[in-house]
Formats: C-alpha cells, structure tokens, sequence
C-alpha cells in the first residue's frame, strides 16, 4: 500500500458567490494552520493553462478539491488533466448540512464566514488523515 | 446603458498577487461600478460551462491577471472572448513601490491599498469602453 | 532530466540545473564565451526570491570583484542579492528587464541573464566554480534544509 506524505489540495476560488471565497479560505487554512507539512496548494487557474508542476504533482500525488457548488470545477478540472480525486468537497453541501445559510459576503467573510471555512478546513484535515493513514 | 463589462481575476492561490486580483475584482463589481460591471467564475470557463463561454463571447471582458503568468487572459483568449483589457498587479505594484502586500489568506492594509488603486484603473478603463461605446 | 537540464522534483516544483554552465555556491551561473562571460541567477534563486519586481544592474564599466554584490532584484518577499562569481568589468546589462524583470523568473538561463562582463582573473577565479553536476547536489541540499525549516510547500 502506498502512504503518500503529501497531498494537493485543490479550491475552486469562485468569485461569484461566498461558497467560493469559503473555499478559497479553507485552503489556506489547511497550508497556513492545519496540515502545514502534508499540504501542497494547486493553484486552478495555473493548472488550468498548463503548468508542468501543478499537473505532475496532481498526477502522482492525491488529491482533494475543494469547490463551492455542485458545479465542481476544481474537480472537473483536475479528474479531465491529470487523473481521479481521492476525495471532493463541495462547500453549498456542507453548508446546509449545517444549516448555515448565506454566512457571509462573498467579497470579505463575516466573522461567520470565518467560522464555517474554519469547518470546513477541518473537513478537509480529516479527509487528509484518512487519505495518509488508509493511503490512496 | 451599455452591458455590463466582465471583470475576470485569476484568484491565484499561491500568491498575494491573486489575492489582490479577487479583491479589486470585487471592488469594482461590488461598489464602484455596481450597475456596469460584473464578475464570472475563471473555473467556469476553464471547464468549459456553457453559459459562462456564451458570456464572455458576448459581452466586453476585462482579465485582471496576479502575475506575469497571465492565466485569466490566456483563459480568455484561447476562448476567443470579448477581451478589452487586462491587467497585472504585478504592474501596478511596480508603480507603487511604497506598498509592500505580503499576505495571501487575509489581504494586509498594503494588499487592500494596491487593491484599490487598480480597482480605480480597471474603472477608467470601463468609463472609456462605455464612452467609446456611446459615440461609436 | 532533459537533454539541456537536471531536473530535481519537489513537490510541485520543478527546479532546473542548465548543462552547460558552470555555478556558483551563491547560486549565481556563469557562461564563458569568447566576448566575456555572461552571468545570471539559477532557477532554483529565482524560485526561492519570488516574481522579480525591480531589477537593479550595475553601470557599464564598473569593476566588481568576485564575492561583491553586482546586480540586485527586488521581488515581494525580499531584496535577493546577486554574488558576481568573477573579479570583473561590466561590458553590458540586459537592456530588457528594466521593462520585463520577470524574464528573470520565466527563463533564468535564457533571455533573463543579467550582465555580461570582462573578467579579470578568469583561470584564478574559475577555482570557484562548479560543475552543473556539482551545483545539482549543492541545490538538493540547500532545498531539503529550507524543507527543514519551514515544513511547509514554499521553497
């Protein structure tokens, strides 16, 4: 069985809605606060035009997409050029799980805003320890 | 009154500049130019959502790019959209070298001043479209 | 590895060692030609600085000596100083960078090279420098001890 010791995590940082800034700010969490040493970002938009590394990296290594609607563009993106997510995320799904509703600005997050991509960073650093403990 | 412009950031992940991207985005769609400006997913267009190609193919679009990377004009361009602009922050950090943003998750004041001076560019630049526009 | 380049993978981050040129510990590269030697920041440099915002060149003419400061970039983490691994005389900068410093960062080994000087005391200076093979292995060591440090995804 293969243990990876990094994982990329991968946010749709939509702009059009509060979901996508959530999780944008989730994402940071996890590489600033929560998983510092096993986290490696890939950037979407850099991924999406080609980038040599963020692609390897996203072929060779797990990965977890995080997006803000049922759309999933960050997993879409990532399943089309590099291979399939070990987990998805979808923020709206979470939300109402926990009965959240519009939290926030999209522009700049409320103290609650704050709040739920602080859930939703732990959501996310449980999916990575499940995928470093169980492996791919 | 003209179609709204489409202001496209690449909310870069890894760096400040992406941040600053998102931010003046929202500046302009959000306060300055509520009425004549609008912003779109750069997720949405890379994974090819039809309504979203559809509307940058018909209205003016604006690429407000973090770093010579580019990656919302290339985006842009390789969808044959309606590009009347773009513009880095790398570029008008330059041109501002007191400001010194150094935060990515939460922009810092510097981050937020930069922000703002673009912000303030992209808006002349969509007062010249819609002027050029009406006299055409 | 490609035809022209070591390649060292970390991560998401590919670093470039150039065949062809000789380097120094202060990750500076030097290609010696026929009009002087032609001098620029390594790959694995313009990675750790960040997006190159101000280029600073020395003047034409101006003598450096090896282990001087001759050409400085300013990118939005910090100031990278550039050792000159020659005793030397500036003979021309790159005119481009003034306008696109992020060439610097884009082709570090190419159209970002920084000045092209006159040495003064080549063979006693190239003691100095090490083979690309030489560089590579300096390269991993300095990245695996930045891993060290901060554990984190930035190099």
């Amino acid at each position: 069985m293969n243990i990876p010791s990094k994982i990329g995590v991968v946010s749709c940082s939509g702009e059009c809605c509060v979901e996508g800034t959530i999780s944008r700010i989730a994402t940071r969490l996890i590489l600033e606060k929560l998983r510092p040493d096993n986290t490696v970002t890939i950037c979407l938009p850099l991924f999406s035009i080609g980038e040599k590394g963020e692609r390897m990296f996203a072929r060779y290594f797990p990965t977890i997409a995080i997006d803000g609607c049922d759309k999933r563009c960050a997993k879409n993106a990532i399943e089309k050029y590099s291979g399939k997510t070990a987990c998805s995320i979808v923020v709206s799904d979470l939300l109402e799980k926990w009965g959240i509703e519009n939290p926030s600005p999209r522009r700049e997050l409320s103290k609650e805003g704050v709040e739920a991509a602080t859930k939703v960073a732990e959501e996310i650093a449980a999916a990575m320890d499940d995928i470093l403990t169980r492996g791919r | 009154m003209s179609d709204p412009i489409l202001i496209i950031p690449c909310s870069g992940i890894g760096k400040s500049f992406g941040s600053i991207s998102r931010e003046a985005a929202y500046c302009v769609v959000d306060e300055l130019k509520k009425t004549q400006a609008d912003t779109l997913c750069l997720s949405l267009l890379v994974m090819g959502d039809e309504d979203a190609i559809r509307s940058v193919k018909s209205h003016r679009c604006i690429a407000v790019d973090g770093c010579p990377n580019e990656c919302s004009k290339k985006n842009l361009e390789l969808l044959t959209a309606k590009l009347a602009a773009n513009y880095r922050v790398v570029d008008t950090l330059r041109q501002n070298r007191n400001l010194r943003p150094s935060a990515v998750t939460f922009l810092d004041e510097d981050g937020r001043k930069l922000a703002r001076i673009l912000a303030e560019k992209i808006v002349s630049k969509i007062d010249e479209l819609n002027h050029r526009g009406s006299v055409s | 590895m490609t035809e022209d380049f070591y390649q060292e993978v970390v991560d998401k981050f590919i670093f470039k060692v150039k065949k062809d040129l000789l380097y120094t510990e202060n990750d500076v590269w030097v290609k010696i030609r026929s009009d002087g030697s032609l001098i620029g920041i390594t790959d694995f440099l313009q990675k750790r600085g960040g997006d190159a915002i101000f280029v600073e060149l020395p003047q034409k003419g101006k003598t450096v000596r090896r282990g001087e400061e001759i050409s400085s970039l300013e990118t939005i983490k910090a100031v990278v100083s550039v050792i000159s691994p020659l005793d030397c005389v500036v003979a021309e900068v790159n005119p481009t960078l003034n306008d696109k410093p992020e060439l610097i960062n884009e082709d570090p080994y190419g159209d970002g090279w920084l000045v092209l000087v006159s040495p003064s005391h080549l063979e006693e200076d190239r003691q100095y420098l090490m083979t690309a093979e030489k560089y590579l292995e300096l390269m991993k060591s300095k990245i695996e001890d930045e891993r060290g440090k901060s554990g984190k995804e930035e190099v």
